[in-house]
């Protein structure tokens, strides 16, 4: 059965090993020179040093390039590999020829869904270890592997997805019974699952971290937004912020937050420390030492592998569940 | 004679649609039998449901007294050529009968490779680029190398040309002919011609139901053609079962099934061809069918 498997299964998978050596050779190129040019920065380059923006901007193709890469990847991967799995036979009539030979339809579903799922998770895995390896100088500097689309291209969750697609693209061949449609709705579940998980799931994989940042010389240096809200400037428009935890996945992100004082009155226009004089803008300088605050809740850098861990169980359950799904509905549904 | 497959008020819906209704029969063993009926009758929906293909919505079908492809030792026993015998376009005829070897327990490699041979067949040909004919020699070389005790083909010489169906119904002969173990043949078709050649039993289903079902030597001997002056039928004697009846103005024609010809100076009775006693059957059916019911 392993042998049908891979017989029938060899050209696609040899065309997807080509594409891995081609990403492969171009990542492992570009990605020394990118390594040697991260350790020729200053020690002391927390990521806004000159050196540092000029590297992420030389490097910004092939690095936006690998991270679809491992975004597609298990798209594909659903759609190409998954889908046609059983709608193909259902469509050409083999599945009348396959399911009367001497071995029971479940265990030509395991041996198929094994050993497709298995060569997914291979390819998916060996691309996202390239990946991960080549932008770790960027990550570093970027300090954002934690935000939603960055967790997705990186470390240990393309395997777990590369395994759902492939689960989800078979399930779905096996109930619309059309490989078109199999695998447009593959890709369709696909992504508003990828989309999902990071609004619904993911923040809440464990309770968020809620705590007071104090506005210093670094947080400030690194906040995504500083400035007034409301739409006219008047002394009441009250101060606002949104920062970034390095590394970690602020989720307040995009909604800036009041900045209080220690006490925690609002600071607004009219009452912003360091008034500069002819109403020009408080310098940063003078702002950091005014101990102010502003309340951020974000999942701490510390969880990023147990949310990795978790997020891929997660993805393996519900290929076993898509798997049980499927054996079942090839025993009864095309009864 | 014991049945190889039984089937018990065996029914198969679609949703609304159904596709076989009700069907009780038995094929005996050792035969090689004939499925005729005409298209829509349930015969493919029956051969699928004997190989396990398809699951019953009510009623019961045994193979061999158990339930089809109950197993792997089940599955291995029975050979299915499924209707327009599919085979894998992008796989070479080695690849199939490798395939064959891996999953089936008793496969034969040397008769495989025998019939391909003697087919005049490249083994490196991809089973894409074969003709009808050819593509249906391989699912029947797939079928008969497993060695089963019980062969089911589906229609398989419908879609060929009279001479691949010639050489079609002359392979599956001759595996009949070399099986050590007599193996029991089920074969379906709508075309009476084929199976008089290879059957020597014959099931005629038309809606669900067995209309006929004997040795094909049986039927040939009871069924007779009566021409006869107009007469009602129940004034012929007793012993003479009528299956079809035309009237002219001055004429009757009855189909009627009797043990032995009877001498009447009244009338004409003389033996029927398979192929009429089969339109005989096939047209009661179809008279007997309720007239809301939409012909199909």
């Amino acid at each position: 059965m392993i042998w049908l498997t891979w017989r029938q299964f060899r050209a696609q998978f040899l065309a997807a090993a080509a594409v891995l050596a081609a990403a492969t050779g171009y990542l492992v190129i570009v990605g020394l020179q990118l390594h040697s040019g991260f350790d020729n920065l200053p020690a002391d380059c927390d990521g806004l040093c000159p050196g540092a923006g000029r590297l992420i901007g030389r490097y910004r193709n092939p690095y936006y390039i690998g991270s679809a890469l491992v975004l597609l990847a298990p798209a594909l991967i659903g759609a190409f590999w998954g889908a046609p799995m059983i709608a193909r036979e259902l469509e050409t009539g083999t599945h009348r020829l396959i399911w009367n030979q001497g071995v029971r339809r479940g265990r030509w579903l395991a041996a198929k869904l094994l050993v497709t799922a298995a060569a997914a998770m291979l390819v998916t895995g060996l691309l996202s270890l390239l990946v991960s390896w080549f932008a770790d100088p960027l990550d570093r500097l970027n300090q954002d592997r934690f935000q939603p689309l960055m967790f997705d291209v990186r470390g240990l969750v393309p395997l777990g997805y590369a395994a759902f697609a492939v689960a989800l693209g078979a399930c779905a061949g096996l109930f619309l019974r059309r490989t078109t449609a199999a695998m447009a709705v593959t890709l369709a579940v696909f992504t508003a699952v990828q989309v999902l998980m990071p609004l619904a799931v993911r923040p809440h994989l464990r309770p968020a971290v809620h705590s007071e940042v104090a506005l210093n010389a670094t947080t400030l240096g690194t906040a995504r937004m500083f400035g007034f809200s409301g739409d006219t400037l008047g002394p009441d428009s009250p101060m606002i912020a949104s920062l970034d935890i390095p590394d970690g996945w602020v989720l307040t992100g995009n909604e800036p937050q009041a900045v209080r004082h220690a006490d925690g009155r609002a600071v607004t226009f009219g009452t912003q420390p360091c008034r500069a004089e002819a109403g020009g803008p408080a310098t940063r300088e003078c702002l950091a030492q005014a101990d102010l605050h502003i309340a951020v809740d974000y999942q701490p850098a510390d969880r990023y592998w147990p949310f990795q861990w978790i997020e891929t169980a997660i993805y393996l359950a519900l290929t076993a569940a898509l798997a049980a799904l499927t054996t079942w509905g090839l025993r009864r549904r095309l009864g | 004679m014991t049945a190889i497959v039984e089937t018990r008020a065996l029914t198969k819906r679609y949703g609304r649609r159904t596709a076989l209704a009700d069907c009780t029969l038995t094929v005996p063993a050792g035969r090689v039998v004939g499925l005729v009926g005409p298209n829509g009758a349930g015969k493919s929906t029956l051969l699928q449901l004997a190989c396990g293909l398809l699951t019953p919505t009510s009623g019961t079908v045994e193979v061999f007294g158990r339930p089809p492809a109950a197993d792997s030792a089940q599955l291995g026993r029975v050979g299915f050529v499924a209707q327009d015998t599919p085979t894998y376009a992008a796989l070479t005829i080695a690849d199939h009968l490798r395939l064959g070897a891996k999953l089936n327990p008793h496969w034969d490699a040397a008769l495989a490779d025998r019939r391909i041979r003697r087919l005049g067949l490249d083994p490196s040909q991809r089973a894409g680029r074969l003709s009808g004919g050819q593509r249906a020699q391989l699912a029947l070389t797939l079928a008969i190398a497993k060695r089963p005790e019980l062969l089911l083909l589906d229609e398989p010489v419908a879609a060929l040309d009279p001479l691949a169906r010639r050489a079609f119904l002359q392979s599956l002969m001759e595996f009949v002919a070399e099986s050590e173990s007599e193996a029991t043949v089920v074969l379906s078709s709508h075309l009476v011609s084929d199976l008089e050649r290879v059957c020597d039993h014959l099931i005629v289903l038309a809606d669900s139901r067995v209309r006929a079902d004997g040795e094909i030597d049986d039927l040939l001997a009871t069924h007779f053609r009566l021409t006869t002056a107009r007469r009602d039928p129940d004034t012929l004697p007793a012993g003479m079962r009528v299956i079809h009846a035309e009237h002219t103005e001055r004429q009757s024609t009855f189909v009627v099934r009797a043990d032995a010809a009877v001498d009447d100076p009244s009338w004409a009775m003389e033996p029927l061809g398979l192929e009429d006693l089969v339109l005989a059957h096939l047209e009661t059916a179809a008279d007997l069918r309720p007239a809301l019911e939409p012909q199909r």
